[in-house]
C-alpha cells in the first residue's frame, strides 16, 4: 500500500525533555489513522513536525515521497488543525476563508459558501470569529484546513469543545472526506470510542515512541471477549482459572474479568469444583480503551 | 510570495485599528493647521514689519506637519506590533506554514506589508497636511523641494523602523509582550536619537557678554563644556545618531535636511541588517 507519510527514528527534545525518541510511523494512503496516546506522549509534537512548525533533532520525515527541503512543496497537499484552531479573531468566518484562499493562491473564492455550509457555519454572517463558541471555532479551523482541498488532513483533537451533535457531524465529515474524496486523515484524539468509529489504522504512542501500529481489522480480531463475573472468592477463582490457562483481571474480592473463549457452564463447573460459587456473569467485548490501557500495562494475568 | 502579499493586503484593508488611527491623525493635523491659521488672522502681529513677523509662524506650520509625521512613526509601532502579533496569537502563521509556504516568503511578505503600513500612516499625515497648507499658507514655507526630501527621508526612516517591528514581532510570540517591547524600543530610539542629536549640535564655544569698567559691553568666547570635540568619540556618536532611525525622525521633525544622502544610506543598511537577522532567526524558530 502506498504511504502518504512516514517517519523513521524521529527524535525531538524541548530543552532536556525528550519528547520523541526514535519514533517510527507509517500513514497509508486512504487511511484514517488514529493517533492514540496520553498527554505528553508526543502526538502534537509529531503533528508540529509534519506541518513544518518545528524541526526534528534527528531522524527522517517523508511526505508524499518527499524529504528534506522538498517537504515544503509536499505540504501544499496538506490541511491541518494543530492544537487550537487557527484564524484571525477579528475577521468573520467567510473573510478568514477568503484570506486562506489567497494564501493558497486560489483566486476563485466560489467555494467559500460551500465550505461554510459543510462545517455548519453558513449563518454566521459578519460575526467576528473571536466571539464564536468553542465548537464553532473548531469547525472554522477545520474549514480553514479544507480550503486547499487537501489530500492529507491532519486533525489534532478535532472533537475538543464540540457538543455531542457536533462530534457526530465532525465524524461524518471525516468519513465523507475519506470515502468520497479519498482524503487521508491523521487524527489524534482522547475520545477513544469516537476514534474507534472512524479509524482504519491506529498508532499508539507512549514516551515519544510508537509502541504499536495496527490496522482496525487486526485490532478487532485481537480484542478479546470478556466475561465480567461476581464470585464468592476471587482467590479460589484465580487458582482455578490458572489451572485452565485463562486470562483474568481481579477487580475486587468478589469481582473479576475473565478473557478468552469459554462457556459459562464450563466456567461455573470449574469454579464450583474449586469451592467458589459464580453469583453473576455478564458478557462484554474488550474496547479500544481497554486495549489501550492493557497496552500501557494493565493488571491482567495472562 | 505574491499570494502571501495578496492575502496580507486583503487583511490590511480590513484593519480597523489602522484606518481609525489614520483618520484620527489626519483629522487632528488638519484641524490644528486650520485653527492656527484662523488664530493668526484673528490676532494681527504686534510689530509693523509684517514680512519679518509673518515668516516665523508660517515656518511653524511646516514643522507641525513633520512633527505629526514623526508621531505617525511612533504610532506605527503600536499598529504594526498589534497587527503582526495576530499572526502568532491567532495562529495564522501556522496556517501559512502548514500549507507549504516558505518561512522566508512569510517573513518577507510580512516585512513588505509592515513597511506599507508605516507608509500609509505617514501618508495619513502628509495628505491632510498638504491639503490644509494649500488651503491656508498656499504651500510649504520651506519650498516643495525641501519638503519632498523630508517626506522621502521620513518614509525611509519609517521603513527602517518597520523592519525592526517585523523582527521583534516574529521573535516574540506573545502579542502583548511584543507590542510593549516594540513601542518601548521605538520610544528609546527616538529619545536616544534626540539626546545624541542635541549633544552633537552643541557648538565648541559660546559667546558671553561682559561689561568693562568703562561701561562698554564686550563679547567674549567661552569654551562649551557640553561640546564633544572632533575625534573618534564624536565620529562614533555621529554614526550612531545617523544609524538610529529614531535620531533621523527627530531631525526630520525639526525640518533639518543636512546629510540626507548619508542618512538614507544608513536607513538602507539598518533595514538590510535587521531583515537579515530576522530571516536567519525565524528560519529555525520553534513555533507552537
Amino acid at each position: 500500500m502506498e504511504n502518504v507519510f512516514l517517519a523513521r527514528n524521529l527524535t525531538k527534545s524541548y530543552g532536556r525533555a525528550k519528547v520523541l525518541s526514535g519514533l517510527d510511523i507509517t500513514v497509508p494512503k486512504g487511511s484514517i489513522y488514529g493517533l492514540v496516546g496520553r498527554n505528553g506522549a508526543g502526538k502534537t509534537t509529531l503533528i508540529r513536525l509534519i506541518c513544518g512548525l518545528q524541526l526534528p533533532d534527528g531522524g527522517e520525515l517523508e511526505l508524499y515521497g518527499q524529504t528534506g527541503r522538498d517537504l515544503t512543496r509536499a505540504r501544499r497537499r496538506v490541511g491541518a488543525v494543530v492544537e487550537s484552531p487557527a484564524f484571525y479573531g477579528d475577521m468573520s468566518a467567510a473573510d478568514n476563508l477568503k484570506h486562506q484562499f489567497l494564501v493558497l493562491g486560489l483566486p476563485d473564492q466560489d467555494r467559500v459558501p460551500e465550505l461554510l455550509k459543510l462545517v455548519g457555519l453558513e449563518n454566521t454572517g459578519k460575526k467576528r470569529a473571536r466571539s464564536f463558541s468553542l465548537g464553532m471555532k473548531q469547525r472554522l479551523g477545520i474549514a480553514m484546513a479544507l480550503a486547499g482541498d487537501p489530500d492529507f488532513l491532519i486533525l489534532d483533537e478535532p472533537a475538543n469543545g464540540l457538543d455531542p451533535e457536533g462530534i457526530v457531524e465532525i465524524r461524518e465529515l471525516i468519513l465523507k472526506l475519506n470515502r468520497e474524496n479519498g482524503v487521508t486523515v491523521l487524527v489524534s484524539s482522547h475520545i477513544l470510542d469516537e476514534l474507534a468509529r472512524i479509524a482504519t489504522h491506529y498508532g499508539f504512542l507512549e514516551g515519544g515512541r510508537l509502541i504499536r501500529e495496527i490496522d482496525a481489522k487486526s485490532l478487532e480480531s485481537s480484542l478479546r471477549r470478556r466475561l465480567h463475573v461476581t464470585v464468592t472468592d476471587t482467590a479460589k477463582m484465580a487458582a482455578a482459572l490458572d489451572g485452565l490457562g485463562l486470562a483474568y483481571t481481579v477487580l475486587s474480592d468478589r469481582e473479576a474479568d475473565v478473557y478468552g473463549d469459554t462457556s459459562v457452564t464450563d466456567l461455573t463447573l470449574t469454579l464450583r469444583a474449586a469451592g467458589c460459587d459464580l453469583l453473576t456473569v455478564s458478557e462484554k467485548n474488550e474496547t479500544l480503551e481497554s486495549y489501550y490501557i492493557d497496552l500501557l500495562g494493565g493488571e491482567r494475568h495472562d | 510570495m505574491t499570494e502571501l502579499l495578496a492575502a496580507g493586503l486583503y487583511r490590511l484593508r480590513r484593519s480597523k485599528f489602522l484606518w481609525l488611527t489614520c483618520l484620527a491623525l489626519g483629522a487632528v493635523l488638519a484641524i490644528l493647521i486650520l485653527w492656527e491659521w484662523h488664530d493668526l488672522h484673528r490676532t494681527p502681529p504686534p510689530v509693523a514689519d509684517n514680512n519679518l513677523t509673518a515668516s516665523l509662524p508660517l515656518s511653524d506650520f511646516d514643522q507641525v506637519v513633520f512633527s505629526f509625521a514623526a508621531g505617525a512613526v511612533l504610532l506605527s509601532s503600536a499598529v504594526c506590533a498589534w497587527e503582526l502579533g495576530a499572526e502568532y496569537q491567532d495562529g495564522a502563521l501556522r496556517n501559512k506554514l502548514a500549507v507549504g509556504r516558505k518561512r522566508r516568503d512569510v517573513y518577507l511578505a510580512s516585512l513588505t506589508l509592515t513597511v506599507l503600513t508605516v507608509f500609509i500612516l505617514c501618508l495619513a499625515v502628509y495628505l491632510p497636511g498638504i491639503a490644509a497648507l494649500l488651503c491656508t499658507t498656499g504651500s510649504f514655507y520651506m519650498g516643495w523641494g525641501r519638503a519632498l526630501a523630508l517626506m522621502a527621508g521620513l518614509l525611509l526612516a519609517g521603513a527602517a523602523f518597520a523592519s525592526l517591528f517585523t523582527l521583534l514581532s516574529f521573535l516574540i510570540p506573545h502579542r502583548a509582550a511584543a507590542a510593549i517591547v516594540t513601542i518601548g524600543l521605538t520610544l528609546a530610539l527616538l529619545l536616544g536619537g534626540a539626546v545624541l542629536t542635541d549633544r552633537l549640535a552643541e557648538k565648541p564655544e559660546y559667546v558671553s557678554y561682559e561689561m568693562t569698567v568703562n561701561g562698554e559691553i564686550v563679547p567674549s568666547s567661552i569654551a562649551n563644556p557640553r561640546y564633544i570635540p572632533e575625534g573618534p568619540v564624536r565620529d562614533v556618536l555621529t554614526f550612531l545618531a545617523d544609524f538610529d532611525p529614531g535620531g533621523q525622525v527627530v531631525l526630520f521633525a525639526q525640518t533639518k535636511t543636512e546629510r540626507m544622502g548619508r542618512l538614507m544610506a544608513c536607513d538602507v543598511l539598518f533595514l538590510v541588517l535587521t531583515s537579515t537577522a530576522g530571516l536567519l532567526l525565524f528560519r529555525r524558530k520553534e513555533l507552537r
